[in-house]
Formats: C-alpha cells, sequence, structure tokens
C-alpha cells in the first residue's frame, strides 16, 4: 500500500482545470477510500494526472460506470480515483461508413440512442446493462449473450487513442474498417483492465439495427434434451442473435416454469425472422418470450453483489459444465455458441469451490474467470493475466511505475 | 562438396548447427539455391544466409536458437506471396521456411473450431471443412497458394471481410516461438478467455513478434442460401455511390467488390466471367442468409443499384454460375501480368463513404503522371487496389510510379484513411507510416516490438520506420533491384 | 565447377519472362513443389533462376540446372498462371540454350541424354531393333526370371527401369498408306505414327483407325514420316527437334490431308508448335505455321466428328487422367470426357487432381526416377480411390507409366487410351 501525501494530490489538483475534483466518497473501491478523485474534462488534463501520479508514485485506478469494479486481484494501493466519465463526447459518427468514434466515458447506453436515430447500434452487450461505459467495456471486454453470434467488442472496434502514465497519447488503429497498419495495440488494450494505459477514444465498427427480433423460449423435460436441441438450433439457424440453455433454478430468474430450457433470440429483416421461425418452429414447438429476459440475464452476469463465475468451454460441453455449476450449489446457463456457462452464488463460495469448477473447465478445454467476489475470494482465485514474462516485459514498457491499476493481474504487475 | 571458400567461418558454423538440429536436408545454402529464396511476391529482392525447412515447433525453436547463438536475423515465409515484401530477408540471417509444417491437425465440427499448421494453404483448409458444411472466413484472393501462418501474420482479409471480418476475428489461439526460443500459447480455444490478449497482437505483427507454429480457428457454417449479384455501371463514381447506398439502405452484404473498365477489358478476354467490355465499372455483390431473407436483401440491393445509376444488375444462385462471376475477380490481378509490363499494386484504404472522391483523385494522379490505372478492390471495404500499369524499361518510369504509388497514399490517409488495408507494411510502406502515426506512436511500436525481443532479431526493418542497418525508402531499395525483372 | 551460360538463337526472352509477377499461384498445381515444398523445384523458382541465368545474375552451376532438370515440363503452371506466363516455351528455350554451348561445356548427363534420343528415337531402324529384343525378353520367360528370383540381384535403377517396361502386346504397327477408306469418306486424316508408339502399343493405333473409319475419314500414314521431336525439344536438343519437323512437314503436305490426327498427347502438342520452333527459318515458318494450325489430337478431333452413332455397351468403371499435354499443353479437357459419355456402359468416376501429372513426362521417368517415383504415388492413391477398373490415358508415355504405378502400388486396374475404349464400343455395336 501507498501512503498519500496531501502534497502529492494538490500538484494533480492545480494542475487541473477548477471543477475536476470529485468527492471520494463516491469511489470508494472494495472499502478502500482514495485520497482524491478527479473527473478531468479534457484529455489534456487526464494524461496530467497520469504523469503527476506516475511521477509520484501514487496508484491511480480509473473508472467509468463503476460496473465492474470487482474483477481481477484486489488493488494494491488505490491513491487517485479517477472518473473517465468527463470524456463523453460522440467524436465522429458516420452513419454510411458504419463507424462512430466516441470517448471513453460515454455510456453505452447513450451511444445507443445516438445510434438508433440512423437506424444502426453496437453490437454489444456487456453485462450488467448499458451503463458500462465505451471505456469499461472495452478495459474488461465480458462477452453477453450475443457473443458466438455477433463479433466480440475486439472484433468490433477499429482504433484507440490511450493515455499512457508517461503523460504521452497514443493512438493505435484508425476509423476505418480494415486496416492493417501496425501493431493492433488497440487489441492488446481490450481486457486488460488498463494495465498498458487508459482508453480516452475509441472508434467501432457499427452495425445497421435488425428490422425484426423475435425471443422464443422451450422448455425441455431434461437437461440432456435442452443442451441436445440448443446444439442443433444451433446449426439451424444463420439468424440467431442469442440462444442459452438454462438450468431449472436460471429459468424461473426469467419467470418460466423451473425446468431446463432453451431461450434464443432472431434477429434480422422481417423475413429472415419469419421464416427461421418457421424453420425452428420445425424443429421443436416455441413459445414467444419478452425482450426482457436477455436484460434480466445480463443484469445476473453482472451482479457485482454476487459472486459470479463465467466458465469458458467448448459448445459440446456445455451440459457439462452446466451440471457441474448446479451441483456447486450456484444459479447456471450457456450461452451455447461461445461455450460460455455462468454461474452466479446466492452465498460467497468457498474457494475450493471455485478451483474445483476451474479444475473440470479446464479438463474440459476451457477456462474459468470470476466475473466479482468479494475481495478475498479473489486475491485467492482470480485468473493470471497470460505468459508473465511477456506480459511483465510490456507492462514494464508502457507502465514501468504500475501506476494504474496496481496489482489487478497480480503482484509483480 | 564443400562450401565455396567466399563463405565466413561463422556461417559455416552456422549452417553446420543448422543441419545438426534440422537434418542436412533441410538446410539450403548454396548461392543458386538461396537466389530462389530472394524474393515474394513484390519487387523486393535479398537473399538470405541460409533457408531451414523445420517440421515441428521444436526445429523452428531449435532454428531460432541457434540463430541468437550467431547472432543473425531470423525471417520467417510461408508461400512467398506476401505484397509488402515481408518475407524479404533484407538484411540475410536464416529464412524459415513453413512450408512444410503443412497439416491439418484437427477438425472439430460439433465445436467449429480447426487446428492446423502454419504451412497449411487456405484453399486446402477450405477443402477439408467442405463436407462439414463450414468454412473458414478469410478468403483473400491468393487463397489457393497462400499459407494460414501467411494469413495470420498479415491479417490478411478478403472479399468475404466485409461480412465476416479479417483474420484476426477468426483466430482463436496460436502457438508461437518468440525471439528468445520459447515456445508458448495466446489465446484460448474457447474464446473470451481471461487474461491479456498477445493473440489480437500478434496476429498481424508480420512476423516481427513472433513465429506462428500452430493455429486454433474459428469456423463458421455455411449459410443455406448465397447469391450473387453483378451490378453494371456506366462509372466508377456512379458504382462507389452505390456501395454506400446499399449500406444506407441497411443491408450488410458478405461482399461488395468493384472491377473498373480497365480492369474488366484485361480480364474478361481471358477468364470469359461475363463482365460487360463496355461497362464503366462492375460491383459482384454477395448475399447470404435463410432463403427469403437473401431474396429480400437482393431486392435492396439491386434498387440500391439502379437508384445510383446502374444499367442493368444480374443475379446467379447456382454454385457453378456464382463461381465463373467470382472467377474474373480472382484472377484479376493476376491478368494484369499479362496485359501490361509491369505493374504495381497499391492497398490502399479509406471511409467508404470517401470512395467516389477518392477514386476521382486516383484518376486524376494517374493522368496526371501519364499512367494508366487498372482497379480491381474491396469497395465495401473502402479497400483500394489501384494498379499501375507501367514499362520499366522507359529511362525514369519505376521512379515516377513509385511517386505516384505515394501521392495516391497521401490521398488515402487525407481522406482520412490509411496505408495498408491488408497486405501489411512489411518493407514497402515504413516510411509512409509516418503519415498515419505520431511519433509517439510509433514509440509505443517500438516498445511493443522490444519487449518481445531485441528488434533486429525477427524479421528486421519490417513495419516500423528506421531501425539499425536498414535503408530508409522504398525507392532506395528498389534501384537496387530494378534488374529483377518482376513489379507488382 | 563450371558454369553455363544461356547462348545460341533459342535463349528464352524478356518479354516473356516478365509476364512473371512472382505470385506464387501456380505453385500448388506443380508436382514437384507439392513433392518437395521448396520453392526450388517451383515453375516460380525455375523462371526466377532462368531468368537470373540469363541476366548473368545467377550463376549455372550444375546444382542450378538440376532444379531445371527436376522439371517434369508437364506445364500444368500454365493453366493455373493468371498471368499467361508462357511457361513451357520459356523452359524449352533454356534448356536449348544451355545445349547450345559447345559440347564439353554441356551438363554431361544432359549430353549423354541428347546423343541416346538422336541415335535412337530419331532412327527407326534401330528403334526397331531394341525393340524387337526387348519383345524377345519378355517372350522367351526371361522377364519372369528376373522380376522373379533375379530382382534382388539387380541395382536398383535398372530394376525400375524393368519394372517400367511395357508389357508388348502383339505385333507392332508399322503400316503406312492407306488405312481405312470408308464410302463416301467426310474428311481425308493422316496419322502420325510416331517413333516408340506403334512398337509399344500398337492397339492404340489400331483402335485410332477403327475410330477414324466410324467417323468416316480416310486415314493415310505417309511413309516419310518420322518422330516428331518432342523429347529433342524438350532435352534442349531444338536443333534435332527442327530437323525431324521439317522433314514432318514436309511428308505430311505431301499427303495432302484437312487434318493431322495425333493419339499421343505429347506428340500433338509439339507439333502444334513447330510453327515457334521453326519461326528464325524463313524458308520454313510459313509452312510450320499452315501445318500446325492442322494438327489435331485423336480426342479433339473424334470429338468434333458424328462419332456417337452405332456405340456398342462397353462394361467399364473408368477413371480419366488428363494428360499433361492435352489439357495444360493444347487446353482439351472436355473431349475425352464427351467420349466416355457416349458410350454406354461405361462409368466415370473423375478422380481427384486428374490433371496433375503422373511422373511420365517422357523421359523423365527415366532420368529422374526418384521424383517420378514420388510424383506417381499420390497419383495411383487417387486413382485407387476412385475405384475404377480402368484408368484412361490419352498418351502412350502416361499409359507406361501408370501400367507400373498399377503393378508397384498394387493397383487393380487397366490403363487404356480413350480412344481405345471408343474402338471397343464401336466394334460391339459392329456385333450386335
Ligand atoms: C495475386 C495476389 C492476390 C492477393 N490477394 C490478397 C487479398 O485478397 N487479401 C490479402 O490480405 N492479401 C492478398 N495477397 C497478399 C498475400 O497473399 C497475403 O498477405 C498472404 O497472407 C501471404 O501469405 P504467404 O503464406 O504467402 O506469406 P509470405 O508472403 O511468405 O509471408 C508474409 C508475411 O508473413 C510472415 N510469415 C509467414 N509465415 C509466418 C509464420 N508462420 N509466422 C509468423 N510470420 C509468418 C512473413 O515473414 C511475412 O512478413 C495477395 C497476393 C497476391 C500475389
Ligand atoms: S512444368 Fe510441371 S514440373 Fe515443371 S514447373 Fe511447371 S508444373 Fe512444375
Ligand atoms: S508463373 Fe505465373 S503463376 Fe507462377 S509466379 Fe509467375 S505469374 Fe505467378
Amino acid at each position: 500500500m501507498t501512503t498519500t501525501s496531501p502534497a502529492d494530490v494538490e500538484a494533480i489538483r492545480t494542475a487541473l482545470l477548477p471543477g475536476s475534483e470529485r468527492p471520494v466518497a463516491d469511489y470508494v473501491i472494495d472499502d478502500t477510500t482514495p485520497a482524491a478523485a478527479f473527473e478531468p474534462a479534457t484529455r489534456e488534463d487526464l494524461a496530467t494526472v497520469l504523469r503527476l501520479a506516475s511521477e509520484q508514485g501514487l496508484v491511480v485506478v480509473p473508472q467509468g460506470g463503476r460496473t465492474a469494479l470487482a474483477l481481477g486481484r484486489p488493488l494494491e494501493g488505490y491513491d487517485i480515483a479517477l472518473d473517465i466519465g468527463g470524456l463523453r463526447q460522440t467524436v465522429e459518427y458516420v452513419p454510411d461508413d458504419l463507424t462512430v468514434t466516441v470517448e471513453a466515458g460515454r455510456r453505452l447506453g447513450a451511444l445507443q440512442a445516438e445510434l438508433r436515430e440512423q437506424g444502426q447500434y453496437l453490437p454489444i452487450d456487456t453485462p450488467p446493462s448499458d451503463d458500462v461505459t465505451i471505456g469499461g467495456l472495452l478495459a474488461t471486454a465480458r462477452p453477453g449473450a450475443w457473443r458466438g453470434h455477433v463479433p466480440a467488442a475486439r472484433d468490433l472496434i477499429l482504433g484507440i487513442e490511450a493515455a499512457l502514465p508517461g503523460g504521452e497519447r497514443i493512438r493505435s488503429g484508425g476509423r476505418v474498417v480494415k486496416n492493417v497498419t501496425g501493431y493492433d495495440i488497440h487489441r492488446l488494450h481490450t481486457g486488460a483492465l488498463g494495465a498498458f494505459g487508459v482508453l480516452v477514444e475509441a472508434t467501432f465498427k457499427v452495425a445497421p439495427l435488425p428490422e425484426a427480433t423475435r425471443t422464443l423460449v422451450a422448455a425441455a423435460p431434461n437437461a440432456d434434451a435442452a443442451s441436445a436441441l440448443a446444439l442443433r438450433l444451433w446449426d439451424a439457424s444463420p439468424a440467431l442473435r442469442a440462444l442459452a440453455v438454462l438450468s431449472p433454478a436460471a429459468a424461473t430468474l426469467l419467470g418460466l416454469p423451473e425446468t431446463p430450457a432453451v431461450i434464443l433470440e432472431l434477429a434480422g429483416t422481417q423475413s429472415t425472422v419469419e421464416r427461421s421461425t418457421s424453420d425452428l418452429g420445425a424443429v421443436v414447438a416455441f413459445e414467444e418470450a419478452p425482450e426482457v429476459a436477455w436484460e434480466t440475464l445480463r443484469a445476473a452476469h453482472g451482479d457485482a453483489a454476487r459472486t459470479v463465475l463465467r466458465a469458458g468451454v467448448p459448445p459440446t460441453s456445455t451440459r457439462a459444465m452446466l451440471d457441474e455449476v448446479e451441483r456447486a450449489g450456484a444459479t447456471g446457463w450457456a450461452y451455447v455458441a461461445a461455450g460460455a456457462v455462468l454461474a452466479t452464488f446466492a452465498e460467497t463460495p468457498e474457494a475450493a469451490t471455485v478451483t474445483g469448477l476451474r479444475d473440470t473447465a479446464e479438463r474440459l478445454g476451457g477456462f474459468v474467470q470470476v466475473e466479482s467476489a468479494p475481495p478475498s475470494l479473489r486475491h485467492d482465485v482470480s485468473s493470471p493475466p497470460g505468459d508473465a514474462a511477456l506480459i511483465e516485459a510490456l507492462r514494464d514498457r508502457f507502465d514501468p511505475e504500475r501506476t494504474i491499476n496496481r496489482g489487478r493481474w497480480g503482484a509483480v504487475l | 562438396m564443400l562450401p565455396p571458400k567466399t563463405v565466413p567461418t561463422e556461417l559455416t558454423t552456422l549452417i553446420r548447427d543448422l543441419q545438426e538440429a534440422l537434418g542436412a536436408e533441410n538446410v539450403l545454402h548454396l548461392p543458386e539455391d538461396l537466389a530462389v529464396y530472394e524474393y515474394d511476391a513484390t519487387i523486393e529482392r535479398a537473399r538470405p544466409d541460409v533457408v531451414v525447412f523445420p517440421a515441428t515447433s521444436e526445429d523452428v525453436a531449435a532454428a531460432v536458437r541457434i540463430a541468437v547463438q550467431h547472432d543473425v536475423p531470423v525471417v520467417p515465409r510461408g508461400s512467398g506471396t506476401g505484397l509488402s515484401g515481408g518475407a524479404v530477408p533484407i538484411l540475410g540471417g536464416v529464412l524459415i521456411v513453413l512450408t512444410r509444417m503443412n497439416r491439418i491437425l484437427e477438425i472439430d465440427a460439433d465445436n467449429r473450431v480447426a487446428v492446423v499448421q502454419p504451412g497449411v494453404i487456405n484453399l486446402h483448409l477450405q477443402g477439408a471443412l467442405e463436407p462439414f458444411g463450414l468454412l473458414y472466413a478469410p478468403d483473400p484472393s491468393s487463397q489457393r497458394v497462400c499459407t494460414i501462418g501467411g494469413n495470420i501474420a498479415n491479417n490478411s482479409g478478403g472479399p468475404h471481410t466485409l461480412a465476416h471480418g479479417s483474420t484476426v476475428n477468426h483466430v482463436l489461439a496460436i502457438e508461437v516461438v518468440l525471439p528468445d526460443g520459447r515456445v508458448v500459447r495466446l489465446g484460448s480455444r474457447v474464446p473470451d478467455a481471461p487474461g491479456i490478449d498477445l493473440r489480437g497482437l500478434l496476429v498481424g505483427s508480420e512476423g516481427t513478434l513472433g513465429i506462428v507454429t500452430e493455429a486454433t480457428l474459428r469456423l463458421v457454417r455455411k449459410s443455406p442460401a448465397t447469391r450473387t449479384l453483378l451490378a453494371i455501371f456506366e462509372s466508377v463514381a456512379d458504382a462507389s455511390e452505390a456501395v454506400s447506398t446499399v449500406i444506407r439502405r441497411g443491408v450488410i452484404p458478405v461482399a461488395m467488390e468493384m472491377l473498373d473498365q480497365e480492369i474488366i477489358r484485361i480480364v474478361e478476354p481471358r477468364i470469359n466471367a461475363g463482365y460487360p467490355l463496355d461497362a464503366g465499372a462492375v460491383l459482384l455483390i454477395e448475399v447470404e442468409g435463410v432463403a427469403d431473407g437473401v431474396a429480400a436483401d437482393s431486392a435492396v440491393v439491386e434498387q440500391a443499384c439502379r437508384d445510383t445509376g446502374a444499367r442493368e444488375v444480374r443475379s446467379a444462385d447456382e454454385a457453378a454460375e456464382r463461381e465463373r462471376l467470382w472467377e474474373g475477380r480472382k484472377a484479376a490481378i493476376g491478368a494484369i501480368g499479362g496485359a501490361a509490363p509491369a505493374f504495381y499494386l497499391l492497398d490502399g484504404v479509406v471511409p467508404r463513404t470517401k470512395l467516389p472522391q477518392v477514386m476521382t483523385r486516383v484518376q486524376e494522379l494517374c493522368r496526371e503522371y501519364g499512367f494508366s490505372c487498372a482497379n480491381v478492390f474491396h469497395a465495401g471495404d473502402g479497400n483500394l487496389h489501384p494498379n499501375i500499369m507501367f514499362d520499366p524499361t522507359v529511362p525514369g518510369a519505376t521512379e515516377r510510379v513509385l511517386e505516384l504509388g505515394g501521392a495516391i497514399m497521401r490521398a488515402c490517409v487525407d481522406a482520412g484513411g490509411s496505408i495498408t488495408g491488408e497486405h501489411g507494411i512489411g518493407l514497402e510502406k515504413r516510411s509512409y507510416m509516418e503519415w498515419v502515426f505520431s511519433e509517439a506512436d510509433l514509440e509505443a511500436m517500438r516498445a511493443v516490438r522490444e519487449a518481445f525481443g531485441p528488434s533486429d532479431r525477427f524479421n528486421p526493418c519490417k513495419m516500423l520506420p528506421g531501425g539499425h542497418g536498414c535503408a530508409s525508402g522504398h525507392a532506395a531499395e528498389l534501384d537496387a533491384h530494378l534488374a529483377a525483372g518482376a513489379y507488382v | 565447377m563450371t558454369t553455363i551460360r544461356f547462348t545460341g538463337p533459342d535463349i528464352p526472352s524478356a518479354e516473356d519472362l516478365a509476364n512473371c509477377i512472382h505470385c506464387g499461384f501456380c505453385l500448388p498445381s506443380c508436382p514437384t513443389y507439392v513433392a518437395t515444398g521448396q520453392e526450388l523445384e517451383s515453375p516460380r523458382g525455375r523462371l526466377h533462376l532462368i531468368s537470373g541465368i540469363r541476366d548473368g545474375r545467377i550463376e549455372g552451376t550444375p546444382r542450378a540446372l538440376e532444379h531445371l532438370d527436376l522439371c517434369l515440363q508437364c506445364r500444368a503452371c500454365e493453366t493455373a498462371c493468371p498471368s499467361a506466363v508462357p511457361y513451357g516455351r520459356i523452359m524449352e528455350d533454356a534448356r536449348a540454350a544451355i545445349m547450345a554451348n559447345e559440347p564439353a561445356e554441356q551438363p554431361p548427363a544432359w549430353r549423354l541424354r541428347r546423343l541416346a534420343l538422336r541415335h535412337v528415337l530419331a532412327r527407326p531402324r534401330r528403334l526397331r531393333l531394341a525393340m524387337a529384343g526387348a519383345r524377345l525378353y519378355q517372350r522367351s520367360g526371361l522377364q519372369h526370371f528376373v522380376r522373379g528370383p533375379l530382382a534382388p540381384l539387380l541395382p536398383s535403377a535398372l530394376r525400375r527401369l524393368e519394372a517400367a517396361a511395357p508389357v508388348l502386346r502383339g505385333r507392332p504397327f508399322r503400316q503406312t498408306g492407306t488405312l481405312a477408306s470408308p464410302p463416301a469418306p467426310k474428311a481425308r486424316v493422316a496419322m502420325l505414327l510416331g517413333c516408340l508408339h506403334g512398337e509399344m502399343y500398337p492397339d492404340m493405333h489400331r483402335a485410332t483407325v477403327t475410330a477414324l473409319e466410324h467417323a468416316r475419314c480416310e486415314v493415310v500414314a505417309p511413309p516419310a514420316q518420322v518422330c516428331c521431336g518432342a523429347l529433342h525439344a524438350h532435352a534442349g536438343d531444338a536443333e534435332t527437334a527442327r530437323a525431324l519437323a521439317r522433314r514432318n512437314i514436309d511428308a505430311f503436305e505431301r499427303a495432302g490431308v484437312e487434318a493431322v490426327v495425333v493419339n499421343a498427347a505429347g506428340c500433338g502438342a509439339a507439333m502444334k508448335e513447330y510453327s515457334r520452333l521453326l519461326r528464325h527459318d524463313p524458308n520454313w515458318s510459313q509452312r510450320a505455321e499452315a501445318f500446325s494450325t492442322r494438327v489435331k489430337d485423336a480426342l479433339e478431333f473424334v470429338a468434333e466428328q458424328d462419332f456417337a452413332h452405332d456405340l456398342g455397351p462397353v462394361d467399364r468403371t473408368v477413371t480419366l487422367q488428363d494428360a499433361c499435354h492435352l489439357a495444360h499443353a493444347q487446353g482439351i479437357r472436355t473431349a475425352p470426357r464427351a467420349i466416355l459419355g457416349a458410350i454406354p456402359g461405361v462409368t466415370l468416376r473423375e478422380m481427384a487432381n486428374s490433371d496433375r501429372c503422373c511422373g511420365s513426362a517422357g523421359l523423365y521417368s527415366a532420368v529422374q526416377p526418384q521424383m517420378s517415383a514420388h510424383v506417381l504415388e499420390p497419383k495411383m492413391a487417387s486413382i485407387a480411390a476412385t475405384g475404377a477398373t480402368t484408368v484412361c490415358t490419352a498418351n502412350p508415355g502416361c499409359t507406361l507409366q501408370l501400367e507400373t504405378g498399377a503393378r508397384r502400388h498394387e493397383v487393380d486396374a487397366e490403363v487404356r487410351h480413350v480412344i481405345e475404349v471408343l474402338a471397343e464400343s464401336i466394334e460391339a455395336g459392329r456385333s450386335r
């Protein structure tokens, strides 16, 4: 833990435009209150916070929607809260290019509203809701129900601007939909929890809003049947935007009878949705379900107050994983195409439960990610960042002082 | 046979070490053998000191470790179809050719995953997937020969990138050999694994960060219905307008490719794809999905084309008919080789809405410089491929063509675009990097490179400007190789 | 170590070479590249070597020439090339430009080959004598002995050659003059008899006469005709090839025919190129031009005639090997299929890569036995995979190679020229 002296913070405070400071009580993370909180109004100011903090060895924690702070290991220091919400403009939106450039603090919901006016949207449904900021959704790269059917955030991102702890602002990629100019540093940032800088701007490829969507649900007599049905449906229509197998417990979350079920969403032109509805109807009898079901699942996935795990296994193994999740006492459901199996726990589980599930997932060829959990559990069971030598070498070059989110990825990072 | 006396002793020991590690039959070192490894599909030429053909990841790692011991550069190479000089060993050293590592290791059809070695040819993989009704979406026009390793290194695109995205969107995990000889796995077979996405950084790194020795790829299911449309326009400007109009009306075809009159007149007589010789430009558009959706989407596309001046829109549903329409597109670039003494193929990218304006500018510039230019490109992505035709035996022509190439690239950048959409920076475009990126941006990229190893180890002088012993401009390199005979 | 330069009238032209844009599209079609995975044994690599040797950037060392020599001259690369690089003639020119050097400078193996070709193939009497010896050998039972108990004692190269020897069926075909004269003929055509062809595969000639007669053609064989010179040209002996070409043009001109029908794809391809071979010769270039336009492959010619009437059933499941010099050099792919398709009872099962060379390639199987065997192996596998019991060809060289392959790889299939299967059907029709 660092100890912050008032002088350190004062240097930052005076360097910023007036009115940038925020009450620290609004920025508590894992019971730690920072020494100061700033919401810079400009990119220059944001970079200044990073530079000054870095020079003084302070730890800065960037945050946007504050929806995914229980992700990763507990911080090893928290001096400055850096609220990116001040940077929330849409920089450029060219509907005919299907591209939009936005500042990182813009809320996904605000962006979607703007895109919707032009009949477009960003096909990202990161949990828990559209309250996430663009920067936050990129830094965490959490997949939602659409994953496996539409591209992931990391595939929709065309370019970024990031502020580095040294105070520089760098760009990578660009604003065109196809581009192989230089290293894709923007992909490195995606899911990196800020390890290599703070995102201040991002350009995305957007998509036309589907003309029609429809959510269908079918109850299944047992888990085997549900799973087999889902795999069959996955092959049966190219118009799926989401496809999930629900355990009985998850079904009740949606107000459905307590049996295994398959829920899916079709999206596309009216005729595509009609045709797919009848194609799928030939496989099994469906009932129409309200769209809000997806928001419910999304919120449950992003419920930071609970322990939530996300396993990833090959689609054909989601059935086995879901079994294990239920056996561990969690409410589980699976987004089949992406092989994502979610588990939310009413009570904080033992570390051994989590590692047990992880062993199962790894045996099935996958992994377990802790999406949210109390600090002590996260400390014990969070995932490592990957090849330690490479990541340390990269972090040494981009954030040698470990200014941003110190400890999130483990001790040396 | 004794090695010629001119070979310095260090080189002799390098060769001997490599022979011991990989077997003598997998090492080439005679000058006349090295001569055929001095090129890719560009005009750049430079000979390696030694060429090796590994069979396994361990072979690759061993070769890298030996190169490190001898302090010589390492350059990976696939089929050598690159269009930016990426596989040309500009500072010599060990060229690691991956064509022997050409096995498809696994096709897991149920989970839509394939595991392949890097030397697998793109089209061979497609062929193997065919019986499963699956495909690997990236389809560069060179797919009948280019390797998956090369595709990954260049983050290659193709006509269907418009809907499916470039190679990076289809690579789940890779095994790579790093500049220190370590073998690591990046990414995961199941998407969205926790941790930092080094896979995404490696894809498109042009062999400068690691050598791909295995790849786990995401497959997609073939659509139940596909229709290919050929829209015939009086001018490139009209066709460009049509591209934006289609998108504006909410339909994203899986492909939208443009051929201008110049290229139609070159390719049609050879291939008989059915493009009218008097058309100003044609758009080749493909829509996919469920049958009813395809019909609805094609109606929108057709109307959009007519509204922007298409004089005719033909459509094909049968595989053979569609294949014929595509054949002309696929053979187009090659066909120019038979039509002009030489041509210079450019790869620029602009926002789709700037296409009409930039295409006009390209034509103006070509007129200004006095060259004719044939265009065949991924219009839906705004990815231009002007082919400037010229006669290299005319004094000064080559220099002027390069200048013109620079001016066209500049026009792309000025329109908010960039200097390569799919062919990579390689040797060819290093000097243009400064038009797109600031010094700080480039510093960050250098930092990335150095985190992986010394910058002169893997594929030196590629992608980033500067570097020890690297010539500065493209023209300088070119002059030295004018005699080489090919001018793609 | 000596290095060689190109010289003489046939140096590959800069324009031909400049067509190559190094795109590499030809690589996967090249059998030697597929076998080795090395650029050295690829069309692009060979073109690069040729262009380098031509311009003095690459030394013509024995090793470099070996890469050129390993080329099958199958011209699959030409079909694959989007840029219309005339690979076949570039390679032929390069070989001629090498052999135009003083004998002492020529690669010794190439020189020997040239001698053999000059003194055997180009001389019918010597050739017939050699073939008579072979026939005796097979009939005497000695062959049985050599293939059985003696086999392990023979040096491997000899054994391979021996194993490749054709089964000499029946009496050689040496007839000349009028071979068929149906009533009210629709056309008068001449047939090339070739050097080895009539000795090794006389039935192919008989079948060709049958088919032409069936199509109501008068068929003649000018007695003055000689070997077509294809093998000489491939081996760089342009001089001998030209001498043979002149004699053939002369002989066939006298016959006064509408078409010169050739049932060996390699010979037909070469004769269609006499015009180019003699382009520098002011006395002959025009005659050669006129001659070449009259040359037709037998299948090409028959497919254009009215041949499908009165055919009888032939019970065969066949697969078709597209002869390189038919498919790649002459661009003929539909004619053999059209003919097979017209024969009642014949089922065609296409093999994978039917237009990939079998490794015969004229003298290649004898000169480069290792690579030839390497190339043959996948070919036999694709044949076996079809389950066909007859392999159809359009060239005697391929027939020989595939017969060898069938023996070596124990594939239970007969090898027949397409025209032989057609003749069978004609016979069956007649006897109905
Ligand atoms: C006629 C023609 C059409 C083309 N069309 C397209 C197109 O539509 N879209 C497109 O994107 N490209 C296209 N290309 C360019 C080229 O085919 C692609 O870039 C292709 O991916 C290169 O593959 P390769 O195997 O030939 O690689 P090479 O040319 O051998 O190498 C390319 C680069 O990859 C590196 N590399 C190769 N293998 C590995 C490995 N295993 N690990 C790490 N690095 C490696 C090399 O060092 C080099 O930098 C075309 C080229 C031609 C000639
Ligand atoms: S002729 Fe045949 S063997 Fe020779 S380079 Fe071409 S494809 Fe290869
Ligand atoms: S011969 Fe043709 S296909 Fe082969 S590299 Fe040259 S241009 Fe390409």
